[in-house]
C-alpha cells in the first residue's frame, strides 16, 4: 500500500514537473522571440537610414521598405511565438496603418491640421518619410517590459526544475539511471506542452489563449506522467 | 447622467518617459495642469459635466497602444483603460457620441467600440473586461469599454 501511494505521489510530482518545464519553455521562448524582434527592427531601420544618408536609397524608398519589412517582421514574430503567445496575438484583429495613412498622420502632426502632403516641398516630404522610417523602429515598451519580466520568471522556473533534477540525481543510488529519468521527464514535459498547445489550438481555432494554455498544461503533465510511469 | 460633448480644452507636451512608457504633461489651454498622463498624441477629447474623457495614443504605429483616460481637472487621472497587445496594432478613428454617456470609436480591426461613462464610480471585478483591454483599478470603475 505504501509503495502504491509512493508511486502515485511520484507520478503526480512528475506531472507537476512537466508543467513547470512547459511553462518555463513558453516564457523563455516568447521573451527570446521578443528580444529578437526588437533587435531586428532596430537593426533593419538603422540600416535603411544609413542607406538614405549614403545616397543608396531615397526617403520614399526607405519608408516603403520600412513599412513592408515591419509588417513581415511582426508576422514572423507571431509565428515564432509559443502556442500561447500566438493565440494571445491572434485573439485580437490587428489594424495597422497603411503607408498612405502614416503619410497623412505625420503630415498633419508636423505641419498642422490643414496641411496636404501633395502641397509640401520635397524637403518637407522627406521629413515626413523620415518620421515614418523612425516610427518603424519603435516597439511597444510596455510589451517589452512585460516580456522581460516573463523571461525572468521563465529562468526562475528553469532553475527550480534543474535544482529538483540535481537533487534527485544526487540522492539516487543509480545516478546514471536517475539522470536519464530526469532528462526524459523534463523533455517530455516540454515536448508535451508544446504539442498539447498546438493540438488544442487547432481544435479551438485561432485566438483562444485560455484553451491553448489548458492544452499546454494538460499536454506537459500528461507527457511527463506517461514517461515517468513507463520509465 | 453625464452630458457628453466633443471638446478641445486640453493639449499634450512631451515629457520624460516613465517606466519606459511615453508620458506627456497635460496642459489646459495655456496652463500646465501639473498632471502627467501616459501617451503622446491626443486623438480625441470629450467633456462630460466637467470631467474630460481623453483618447491618447503612443505614436507606435506598428504596435499602437490607446489610452482612454477620465480626467478630473482637480485630481488628475481618475480612471484608465489601455488597449494594446503584443504584435497587434490598432488605428484610432473617433466615432459618434451615441448618447449622453456613450461615445464610440474604432481601434482594433474594423469593429466599433464604446466607452460608457457611469453615473458614479462603481464596483467591477478585477481582470474583467474584453480581450486586449487592461484596467488599472481592481474593483472600482468610472467607465466601461466594450466592443459593440
Amino acid at each position: 500500500m505504501a509503495n502504491q501511494d509512493k508511486t502515485l505521489f511520484d507520478n503526480a510530482v512528475a506531472a507537476l514537473r512537466g508543467d513547470v518545464a512547459a511553462a518555463a519553455t513558453t516564457l523563455t521562448n516568447d521573451s527570446a522571440v521578443r528580444q529578437a524582434y526588437q533587435r531586428t527592427i532596430e537593426a533593419v531601420i538603422t540600416d535603411l537610414q544609413n542607406k538614405v544618408r549614403t545616397g543608396t536609397l531615397t526617403w520614399t524608398q526607405a519608408a516603403e521598405q520600412a513599412n513592408e519589412i515591419r509588417n513581415v517582421t511582426m508576422e514572423t514574430a507571431r509565428m515564432r511565438s509559443s502556442p500561447v503567445g500566438r493565440a494571445l496575438a491572434e485573439q485580437i484583429k490587428s489594424k495597422g496603418k497603411t503607408l498612405n495613412e502614416l503619410v497623412a498622420k505625420y503630415t498633419i502632426s508636423k505641419f498642422g491640421p490643414n496641411a496636404l502632403f501633395d502641397k509640401l516641398t520635397v524637403a518637407e516630404k522627406e521629413i515626413i518619410y523620415g518620421k515614418i522610417v523612425a516610427a518603424a523602429a519603435r516597439s511597444n515598451p510596455r510589451v517589452n517590459a512585460s516580456m522581460l519580466r516573463w523571461s525572468r520568471a521563465g529562468r526562475g522556473l528553469i532553475f527550480l526544475s534543474l535544482a529538483v533534477s540535481v537533487y534527485n540525481v544526487a540522492t539516487a543510488e543509480d545516478k546514471a539511471a536517475a539522470a536519464g529519468h530526469e532528462v526524459a521527464v523534463t523533455g517530455a514535459g516540454i515536448a508535451g506542452g508544446m504539442a498539447g498547445g498546438a493540438i488544442v489550438g487547432l481544435a479551438c481555432g485561432p485566438g483562444a489563449p485560455v484553451c491553448v494554455t489548458i492544452g499546454v498544461f494538460v499536454g506537459g503533465a500528461a507527457a511527463a506522467f506517461g514517461v515517468d510511469f513507463f520509465f | 447622467m453625464p452630458a457628453m460633448k466633443a471638446a478641445t480644452l486640453y493639449r499634450l507636451e512631451p515629457a520624460a518617459d516613465a517606466n519606459g512608457e511615453a508620458t506627456s504633461a497635460l496642459w489646459r489651454g495655456t496652463r500646465d495642469t501639473g498632471f502627467f498622463i501616459p501617451g503622446r498624441v491626443l486623438e480625441a477629447e470629450y467633456d462630460a459635466n466637467g470631467l474630460a474623457l481623453l483618447f491618447v495614443s503612443h505614436d507606435i504605429p506598428y504596435e499602437e497602444q490607446l489610452e482612454i483616460l477620465l480626467i478630473d481637472p482637480q485630481g488628475g487621472v481618475i480612471d484608465r483603460a489601455t488597449l494594446g497587445r503584443s504584435y497587434v496594432s490598432g488605428s484610432f478613428v473617433p466615432g459618434a457620441i451615441a448618447g449622453e454617456d456613450l461615445v464610440s470609436f474604432q481601434f482594433f480591426g474594423d469593429g466599433l467600440w464604446q466607452v460608457r461613462l457611469r453615473q458614479s464610480s462603481g464596483f467591477a471585478w478585477p481582470w474583467s473586461g474584453p480581450a486586449g483591454v487592461r484596467r488599472y483599478r481592481a474593483y472600482r470603475r468610472w467607465f466601461d469599454v466594450n466592443p459593440t
